[in-house]
């Protein structure tokens, strides 16, 4: 029985790091190496507090976890900006420097670490036999996992997976994604230093050897073998590769050097089996208990009714007011050079709202350059742009994309592992349930904000005609489908002036009618349009107004007809003879 | 705008009645999900030399990919020389007597000129047709044999874009497929460039499918032409009748 709890104690405390290293690299994308050193942090924090300042063990467990999470959000502001191969090299510069950092410091006894740490007691009651340490050790791990569902189940952990899936895309549609990587990184930093704190207190001694690099891979094995991006995943991944040990030792008979090095080969062939045969785990990602019973449900026939009204796409969020013909947007004097390549050079153009507004011209005219530098993705070296009588010219992307003007991508970098659903809902503005806060201590706020974004996107997807496929993953779609889930992902973002690059490219010709309709219905409403397209066809039959690029110049402007007569753009674009 | 013509109308009327050396029917390819090609057909004859023109992003170069066997077709049939080879891969296309000449630039930067064209009659046997068809390529280029020591990374893009040219016809091709042979070179070079390509066909009965942005110089050399919007053909038509229109703009 004793060795029961004693397997049952080390499970819980991995999938206390599995189940939160998870959430880093499940949902978030974030493939951290030092996980292991982050239970460094916490442990050692709070054995050196307990050993040597008499402090006892809940009060430890807490400033561990603290500790944990600042070391966590102080990684995450150089990984910030970082591709995912230099965030595993950064942790991995981490990892190696907090155990070489704990092993050096003689307070924290070097190589040999801490021993004879107190007896941990919570709460009036002493943790001293393996069965008492459980019963605390499984009521942290529910937590631990309960906040992580919690978490990962809000709006915030529905951004966290739009950046993992494209983060470009997620910045495009206005998320701080620099608030969601800081966070994301602190929290699961500090749950891996509760785990740390559990794994010395347990052990009653602490060395660097028990978070080096080794014991973060191990913790990756268990969130891959599980499942990345489902909990429950990460617990059967925890316990398997926990239990791997004894069963190697018990059953197998190895001995205990032979099982290690066994052991170690396992974990190498599990990886490359689960990365080449079952790259989602063993449970997979949308297999959660919240879709077994929506599957259930829809087995006995009680189809839930969503009531979707078509009208929301015409409803700006009236910050940019743009009755027919006003001016909606006025870039002036836009200018952008890259070293001695001129991208924008003296542009100027407006856009008014019920209309739409072609921008044509030859291939690296600098048109797609335009679209960076009106949502200041790019920002330009001199010039102004004015969004409905304010000038955004010094505002940041995020607040550019959720104050009125926002711009769809030729390649529609949809989030392909995300329901259709979900793609529209986060692009709603102003949820509160993007903010931790609000998702822990104003749940209900949530819940409510949830129900009518909800209602909104199916009203968004019902106008593009998607509203039947809402479950669908986006990958599932094809191209066609992707471009119009686009859209209804622009509009839901609630923007007036709405940028399109190339809607029509890479879509059938029904596809094409069907998107040039919703375009021009689109203008109907007021929408103030903006397309970039190299199919002219498209062009002369959408745009009111054209303006003709070269070099990062606009050289003519007018109807289509009116510039198809100038001689001197038809040598732009045919050549002389 | 006018109505453009569907594909493939009157097509075998139209290229002089021989049987084709390539025929695209059907043929729809993309990457990934995205599909760039819908429902594409067209055909050389032995001798002849098309043009395939369009908006950027048409799907011309996708097509000489797929016709190439660098993109797989998702759907229709490629034929040449009788052949089915819509699933064949480049190298067996290349001893089938088919080459294709990237947009981008391909020579082996630190092999002279002279290696370069030998690696491309790689697989030939044969020292005397290496020698005939090295002898071509000089005439048709003479810079080349001018420089035939030099480094081949140490020209100018326009004498790159020579050798790649030549670098095709070491295969012994009996179709070239050519991805906008005058991208980045000037209007002498471009011009000279065209006439080779028209000598060689004349020639040598070469078969030609290229790509181009400049629609008035290209059509001086080329039979026919084939225009593509949106991964379709909306419309081909003999070269003169296409000279004497007085605009382009409906066909982009």
């Amino acid at each position: 029985m004793q060795q029961f709890y004693d397997h049952a104690n080390v499970i819980a405390i991995f999938a206390i790091y599995a189940v939160s290293l998870n959430v880093l690299l499940g949902y978030a994308g974030q493939l951290s190496v030092a996980h292991a050193a982050f239970g460094a942090v916490g442990g050692y924090v709070a054995a050196y507090l307990g050993v040597n300042h008499g402090w006892s063990f809940i009060p430890g467990l807490l400033v561990g976890g603290a500790a944990a999470g600042l070391v966590g959000v102080l990684a995450s502001l150089p990984a910030m900006y970082l591709d995912v191969r230099f965030v595993i090299l950064l942790t991995l510069a981490l990892s190696t420097a907090i155990i070489a950092v704990v092993g050096a410091i003689p307070a924290l006894g070097g190589a040999t670490g801490l021993t004879s740490l107190p007896f941990p007691t919570a709460f009036g009651h002493t943790l001293a036999t393996p069965s008492q340490f459980f019963t605390f050790a499984l009521i942290l791990g529910l937590i631990v996992l309960a906040v992580c569902w919690r978490m990962v189940q809000s709006p915030f952990g529905r951004v966290l997976r739009s950046v993992r899936e494209d983060e470009i895309a997620a910045r495009g549609v206005g998320k701080n994604v620099v608030y969601y990587k800081v966070t994301v990184f602190g929290a699961t930093a500090a749950m891996a230093g509760l785990a740390g704190v559990l794994f010395a207190f347990y052990n009653a001694s602490i060395q660097p050897s028990s978070f080096d690099l080794s014991q973060s891979l191990e913790i990756i094995a268990m969130v891959v073998i599980g499942g990345t991006a489902n909990l429950l995943g990460s617990i059967l991944g925890a316990a398997i590769l926990v239990l791997l040990d004894p069963f190697l030792q018990d059953v197998v008979n190895f001995g205990p050097n032979t099982a290690g090095l066994v052991r170690l080969s396992i974990y190498g062939v599990l990886i490359v089996v689960f990365m080449m045969a079952l790259p989602q785990g063993l449970i997979r990602e949308r297999w959660t208990p919240e879709r077994l019973i929506g599957w259930v449900r829809r087995r006995r026939g009680a189809v839930e009714e969503e009531h979707a009204e078509p009208a929301p796409a015409a409803a700006g969020n009236g910050v940019v007011a743009t009755p027919d013909g006003s001016i909606a947007l006025e870039a002036t004097g836009l200018r952008k050079y890259f070293g001695g390549i001129r991208a924008a050079d003296d542009l100027s153009l407006q856009l008014r709202g019920g209309q739409i507004t072609g921008l044509i011209g030859p291939n690296g005219a600098g048109k797609t350059t335009v679209f960076n530098l009106l949502t200041r993705v790019i920002p330009p070296d001199a010039g102004t742009v004015t969004l409905a009588d304010q000038t955004v010219t010094d505002w940041t992307p995020n607040r550019i994309a959720t104050s009125g003007m926002s711009r769809s991508y030729q390649d529609v970098r949809v989030w392909g592992r995300m329901s259709v659903l979900e793609n529209v809902i986060i692009a709603i503005p102003h949820q509160p349930g993007e903010r931790l806060f609000n998702v822990f201590f104003r749940p209900l706020k949530v819940w409510r904000f949830e129900r009518e974004a909800r209602r909104r996107a199916l009203a968004h997807l019902s106008f593009v005609g998607l509203a039947d496929k809402a479950d669908a993953p986006a990958a599932s779609l094809p191209f066609g489908e992707q471009k119009l889930l686009a859209l209804a992902r622009l509009l839901a973002t609630e923007a007036d002036v709405l940028l399109l690059d190339e809607p029509a490219s890479g879509i059938d010709i029904d596809g094409v009618e069907r998107m040039l309709g919703l375009i021009q219905q689109l203008r109907e409403r007021g929408k103030c349009v903006c397309i970039v397209e190299h199919n002219l066809h498209v062009v002369e039959r959408l745009a009111d107004r054209v303006y003709f690029m070269e070099a990062g110049r606009i050289t003519a402007e007018g109807t289509m007809s009116e510039l198809m007569k100038q001689e001197r753009l038809s040598e732009v674009y045919f050549g002389s003879g | 705008m006018g109505a453009a013509e569907p594909a493939g109308v009157g097509a075998a009327a139209m290229d002089g009645g021989g049987p084709p050396l390539l025929e695209v029917a059907g043929l729809s390819a993309g990457y990934g999900r995205r599909p760039v090609l819908f429902d594409v057909g067209l055909r050389v004859s032995r001798g002849e030399i098309v043009a395939l023109f369009g908006h950027n992003g048409a799907g011309k170069t996708t097509t000489l990919n797929a016709i190439f066997g660098r993109v797989r077709p998702t759907g229709g049939k490629v034929t040449f020389g009788g052949s089915d080879i819509t699933r064949a891969k480049g190298i067996a296309n290349v001893h089938r007597g088919m080459t294709l000449i990237p947009a981008e630039h391909f020579v082996f930067g630190d092999l002279t000129v002279i290696d370069n064209l030998r690696l491309g009659a790689y697989g030939e046997r044969g020292r005397g047709t290496i020698d005939a068809r090295m002898q071509q390529v000089y005439e048709l280029f003479p810079i080349l044999a001018e420089r035939e020591k030099q480094l081949a990374g140490t020209m100018s893009g326009g004498q790159q874009r020579m050798l790649s040219i030549g670098i095709a016809l070491m295969t012994g091709p009996e179709l070239l497929l050519l991805d906008e042979p005058s991208l980045g070179l000037s209007p002498a070079l471009v011009q000279q460039m065209m006439e080779a390509i028209k000598r060689l066909s004349r020639e040598q009965s070469l078969s030609v499918l290229m790509v181009e942005q400049n629609v008035v110089q290209t059509l001086g050399v080329v039979d026919r032409a084939y225009f593509m919007r949106s991964g379709r053909i909306i419309l081909q038509e003999r070269a003169e009748e296409l000279r004497g229109r007085d605009s382009y703009w409906d066909l982009f």
